[in-house]
């Protein structure tokens, strides 16, 4: 089964081929990053006109990679939540539109669910169950995964997802949208000894992330140093580094207690912030000490793309759900909501 | 004479029609913010099935804009998908345009009229243009613009016939070109079945757009949103 995967929450359009037998066959990314940078942030209104400009040009592009035409494909995958609700609404419209065109069926996927079964695109994927960690600029979540669809939400964020503080630190330290790797560049130079930032909540038991106490104490960082003189390059570095080793520290240490508190020994992440070299390499370094391991996906699929949609699509299409009546987009969806399917396809 | 599917979801109304062998049907409510949930089910009412080049459809035509950018985007989306999915192409009809002719096919002006077409643009502006009416046809005698209702400036002397949501800020029009205005038919709304008049005559022209070009013409392209710069933070 071929199946046209479209991504469209935020501000990455995606689109992907997946064929439930031969894996992924293309996948096409369009950052609109550079369209957003000079607002410090995600404009909705300007994600959605480029959605609508990009959409169809990579679709053509992915079929033509894949060397196939519209009769090769047997279905449409799209995001149908959460996310913004105009940037959703571009590519649902369009895949609900080429699914009837085309006499084939379509199904709105759950953005996080697409990066949860991300590290499946990979040729060493991980058994059921495992724990994720789903971590980006909209998401901080701990989820038990007994198999596709069968999740059991362990912990979130209270305020802030992790990649949302990145991009805050980031703004305090003039840095440029999106924050997470202007931040892991200058902690590389940074000073570890210098700053000893908190790890929220790591002494009360439970598994819900705060990084709001973190973001003040950055900014009360930051403004110490301008009133010593003037925020100089090493201040920044020194506190990116602080920064960033105390929401890695946080993580690590979450992660730690929910494989032992599920008695599991497979930690997946996914996510924009699962990119960061600090956190891969620190969570390694602990589950290895517990004989844990810990899968995640290739560095182009840790952020919104085509291809998870495509293939979380492929797992429900494969178990014959697909789109009922009206297009809806859910901005706000519980993944717990999600029903379950037994078979992985491919 | 072609066949045709059109689309206009740029208003509280979702609207679709059927040219087909020069009988018209057509499904159109008023459901604000519900376009998308009903679009396809109402499509389904009008065709058997999605595959439009199969049921000899020659084009699609769609409302290009003004109107909700939201609602533009779900009817640019879909004729997108449409149209590429079978092959077809597009024609872009001006929102202000079909609603301008809803006014001639329902008898409200005649030939030699002007028709002050207006879309509420929320925000206290609205959009405009105005048409002459020439036998079966329209003139556009502007370009389609937003502005804030007491700054609109339409050229000429003469009356118009003022049709369109915009009205909702009559009383803040310069009280000159109120004076100039001899009907307001404020509930008049953009019709998927209006746009055929004008697609007919821009397909028989070779007017019309691959499935990719298809786009909403928002007209109000600024946007509220601050850059860093105009913050006063660094970009």
């Amino acid at each position: 089964m071929l199946i046209l995967g479209l991504e469209t929450s935020c501000d990455e359009t995606g689109v992907a081929l997946y064929h439930t037998g031969r894996g992924l066959l293309a996948h096409a990314l369009f950052s609109q990053v550079d369209i957003h940078v000079e607002y410090g942030g995600v404009v909705p209104e300007l994600a959605s006109r480029d959605h609508i400009r990009k959409a169809l040009p990579l679709i053509e592009q992915v079929m033509a990679e894949a060397n196939c035409t519209a009769g090769d494909i047997n279905a449409v995958a799209y995001t149908a939540g959460p996310g913004l609700v105009g940037a959703l609404m571009v590519g649902a419209t369009l895949a609900r539109a080429l699914a009837w065109g085309w006499g084939v069926p379509s199904l709105g996927v759950h953005h996080m669910e697409g990066h949860l079964l991300a590290p499946m695109l990979e040729e060493d994927r991980p058994d059921f169950p495992f724990v994720a960690l789903l971590v980006s600029g909209g998401h901080t979540q701990l989820v038990r995964v007994d198999a596709i669809g069968e999740y059991r939400l362990l912990g979130e964020s209270l305020d802030d997802a992790a990649g949302e503080a990145f991009d805050k630190a980031a703004k305090m330290l003039g840095l440029p949208y999106p924050g997470g790797p202007h931040i892991a560049r200058l902690a590389e130079q940074g000073d570890p000894s210098r700053f000893d930032f908190p790890r929220p909540m790591v002494n009360r038991p439970g598994l819900d992330f705060s990084f709001s106490g973190l973001k003040t104490y950055t900014l009360n960082t930051v403004n110490d140093c301008r009133a010593a003189g003037e925020l100089t390059e090493q201040d920044k570095c020194d506190i990116a580094r602080a920064f960033e080793e105390a929401v890695v520290g946080t993580l690590v240490i979450k992660c730690r207690r929910a494989l032992k508190q599920e008695g599991l020994k497979t930690l997946v992440m996914a996510g924009g912030v699962s990119a960061n070299r600090n956190l891969r390499a620190s969570l390694e370094m602990a589950l290895k000490k517990d004989r844990a391991r810990v899968f995640y996906p290739a560095p182009e699929f840790c952020t919104d793309n085509g291809a998870m949609i495509a293939y979380a699509g492929a797992q429900r299409l494969a178990a014959g759900q697909r789109d009922e009546g009206g297009t809806a987009v859910r901005p706000r969806w519980p993944m717990a909501e999600l029903p379950p399917i037994t078979q992985v396809a491919g | 004479m072609a066949n045709l599917l059109a689309i206009d979801t740029s208003t509280d109304a979702c609207s679709v029609a059927l040219l087909h062998q020069g009988e018209i049907s057509e499904c159109h409510e008023i459901i604000p913010r519900q376009h998308s949930q009903r679009l396809f089910g109402m499509l389904a009412e009008l065709l058997p099935s999605g595959r439009l080049r199969e049921q000899g459809i020659d084009a699609i035509c769609y409302g290009e804009g003004p109107g909700s950018f939201t609602g533009l985007r779900v009817c640019a989306s879909a004729v997108q998908g449409l149209c590429f999915a079978n092959r077809l192409p597009a024609v872009p009809v001006s929102t202000l345009e079909a609603q301008a002719h809803a006014a001639l096919r329902e008898g409200l002006v005649s030939s030699g009229d002007t028709i002050l077409s207006t879309l509420d643009a929320q925000i206290g502006e609205l959009y405009w243009c105005r048409f002459r009416v020439d036998g079966a046809e329209l003139v556009a005698l502007d370009v389609a613009a937003v502005c804030k209702p007491g700054a609109m400036a339409a050229a000429g002397q003469g009356a118009m016939v003022a049709v369109g949501s915009g009205l909702n800020h009559l009383a803040a029009l310069p009280s000159e070109l109120r004076s100039r205005l001899s009907h307001c038919y404020a509930d008049l709304l953009p019709r998927a079945r209006d746009q055929f008049p004008v697609a007919l005559a821009k397909l028989a022209r070779g007017q019309v757009q691959s499935a990719e070009a298809v786009c909403p013409v928002y007209v109000r392209d600024e946007i509220s949103w601050k850059k860093l710069s105009e913050q006063g933070k660094p970009a």
